[in-house]
């Protein structure tokens, strides 16, 4: 079966171990990091991954700035809000950009897996 | 006080995830959209505060605190510069009909422990849950006067957790200052709990 990625981009480390600790041990998905616009570009260009999760509050670009960024570089990927601000205007400005889901933080296995559940079943 | 990188990455997501938390909170208290900044953190001795935060002993403040106990024991306090505090309370207050000049201060009190103990409770619990402890809030309280009579009454040798972030409900820019007076060797057992946190966490972790 072929493995499908993950490209997590969140500038926190202890977020990104978080989530890599926390995704089921039997997912088919392999992950890969990424801490802020340029690693993300780099690494999504390179992986080419099915799903991006980015974190929404960073320095510099926020990750729907980040999402769009890669969906005008041509990448084709399903985007997902990574956040604990939950606000409106966020969930709102996350579907306006085209994401699927959006998962709180701190993050669960549960919460990563019906994420995937859900993200696995668009088209 | 030096964190490791690791040990201010592990503080910097967990004021983040508080912060993000109390916004969408207050967002709803205020119903308006609350923007803010990336939080900044560092552990710092008190006679270092003041200058570590830029706010002045001489400097008027607002403050709403919370005593703790359990896991954490020591005070949290939330604090602005009380021209900000009006600005918070205006936009909670918004058209309420004027009131007396000893009415409108108590409702103001009352309101700043409300949008207070939001973001104290939210931050401490955030902190607490992430490293599966149990820490006990007292009631809030609010207080107002120099920022140096504020913290007089903490020890000498007590640490700072400071927790900085700046929330701006609509268009009125509020910074508000999270911070945690604990005793050394509490705040060496919450940088050891996070170092066995983030051991756990890299240990859970599938081989590559």
């Amino acid at each position: 079966m072929q493995q499908k990625t993950i490209l997590i981009v969140d500038d926190s480390a202890t977020s990104r171990l978080l989530f890599r600790a926390r995704l089921p041990g039997n997912s088919p998905y392999v992950l890969h990091e990424a801490d802020s616009l340029d690693s993300a570009m780099e690494k999504a260009a390179s992986i080419r991954p099915e799903v991006v999760v980015l974190d929404y509050n960073m320095p510099g670009q926020s990750g729907v700035e980040i999402a769009r960024a890669m969906l005008k570089a041509g990448i084709k990927a399903r985007f997902v809000l990574f956040t604990a601000n939950t606000q409106k205007s966020v969930l709102d400005e996350a579907a306006a950009a085209g994401f699927v889901a959006v998962i709180e933080k701190p993050v669960t296995s549960e919460i990563i897996n019906d994420m995937l559940e859900k993200v696995g079943q668009c088209n | 006080m030096q964190l490791t990188p690791a040990q201010h990455d592990a503080l910097s997501e967990i004021a983040n995830i508080g912060a993000s938390r109390s916004a969408k909170q207050l967002s709803l208290l205020l119903d308006d959209e609350i923007q803010l900044s990336i939080p900044k953190v560092a552990i710092v001795m008190i006679s270092e505060l003041p200058e570590a935060i830029g706010i002045a002993v001489t400097d008027d403040v607002a403050c709403v605190y919370q005593d703790m106990s359990g896991c954490l024991t020591g005070k949290a306090r939330l604090i602005f510069h009380t021209h900000e505090s009006r600005l918070l309370v205006q936009a909670l207050v918004g058209s309420v009909p004027v009131l007396s000049g000893i009415s409108m201060q108590i409702y103001e009190h009352e309101a700043m422990k409300e949008i207070g103990n939001i973001i104290i409770s939210v931050c401490i619990s955030t902190m607490t849950d992430m490293l599966g402890k149990e820490t006990r809030l007292a009631i809030p309280m609010y207080r107002e006067g120099l920022f140096g009579e504020i913290i007089e009454e903490d020890s000498r040798h007590a640490g700072v957790l400071v927790m900085k972030a700046a929330l701006t409900a609509g268009r009125r820019g509020i910074s508000g200052i999270l911070i945690v007076t604990l005793s050394i060797p509490d705040i060496m057992g919450l940088l050891m709990g996070l170092d066995n946190f983030l051991a756990g966490c890299a240990g859970q972790q599938e081989p590559e």
